[in-house]
């Protein structure tokens, strides 16, 4: 695995947010869950999201497409978002080592 | 052979074609934008050129009662976001920010939901400006850099004669 294929934190954050939105996941929903998921631990940007959302979108990790516009949001369009196979192969990686992180520290904890 | 001076007149030249180019294309995005913003607030006024067509505030008295009294979001803070991202993005990532700011303003009132609206405009800004300048102006100015550390090192413009001049540098 490349090193440009490592997931950080927030990009796991995001698809994470994706998985449990599933078709539900677009700007302001995955930001509102990542904000559940970050428990006030960091500080979750509307811009942030994109910004990452686009560079994981370029890795292959998400596809996106716009939907109808509606007339809460000023006729404007939403941009839905969904975890892709490769994706989700990628955040199993990075949890898996998150997973071994917290099982040695407690096994040197006793 | 060119001098000195005529290498740094040329230089200086590509800089000032390539800040042009650079004002005519933003210049040019910003009008299709424009074109394409759904905002009630906009309005253009018809007659001159497209690239020197001025977006205004609707002023007139019946429109700004009624502005008063809808739910709009504060048009600076979108206006920055059209500056830095594109088309599509930008009416995603604003219509996200409407659609909440409706929920607080009508939860919390206007002034709490302009608040919101500013706040994560700011906090917004700082990612989305970082990706646009490592796109747009990072390669140029990394360039020029060189070329200057190149010039200073050598007095010359050989790009392996500056890398050999600043390893020698580095090593002693």
């Amino acid at each position: 695995m490349a090193k440009g294929d490592n997931l950080g934190e927030f990009e796991q954050l995001i698809l994470v947010a994706l998985m449990i939105l599933r078709e539900n996941a677009y700007g302001m929903t995955i930001h509102e869950q990542m904000e559940k998921l970050a428990s006030g631990l960091r500080l979750v940007s509307l811009g942030a999201v994109y910004t990452t959302l686009d560079r994981l979108e370029t890795k292959g990790y998400v596809r996106s497409w716009f939907g109808g516009s509606t007339e809460e949001r000023g006729g404007r369009s939403k941009r839905f978002f969904e975890i892709t196979g490769s994706g989700e192969l990628a955040l199993k990686n990075a949890l898996r080592i998150a997973k071994n992180m917290v099982l040695g520290l407690e096994a040197a904890n006793g | 052979m060119v001098s000195a001076n005529h290498r740094i007149l040329l230089a200086i030249l590509a800089a000032l074609v390539w800040v042009g180019r650079g004002a005519l294309l933003g210049v040019a995005s910003l009008n299709k934008l424009v074109n394409h913003s759904k905002h009630p607030r906009l309005r253009h006024v018809a007659g001159p050129p497209v690239s020197f067509r001025i977006v205004i505030q609707v002023s007139d008295s019946s429109r700004h009662s009624k502005a008063k009294t809808a739910v709009v979001p504060p048009l600076n803070a979108e206006f920055l976001f059209y500056l830095f991202m594109t088309p599509q993005n930008c009416d995603a990532l604003v219509g996200d920010l409407e659609e909440r700011y409706k929920l607080i303003c009508k939860k919390f009132g206007r002034r709490r939901a302009s608040f919101w609206f500013w706040t994560q405009t700011v906090m917004s800004l700082g990612p989305i400006v970082w990706v646009w300048a490592k796109k747009v102006s990072l390669k140029p100015v990394v360039a020029i850099v060189t070329w200057a550390v190149a010039k200073g090192l050598v007095g010359n413009d050989g790009w392996l004669a500056a890398v050999v001049e600043l390893w020698k540098r580095v090593r002693s």
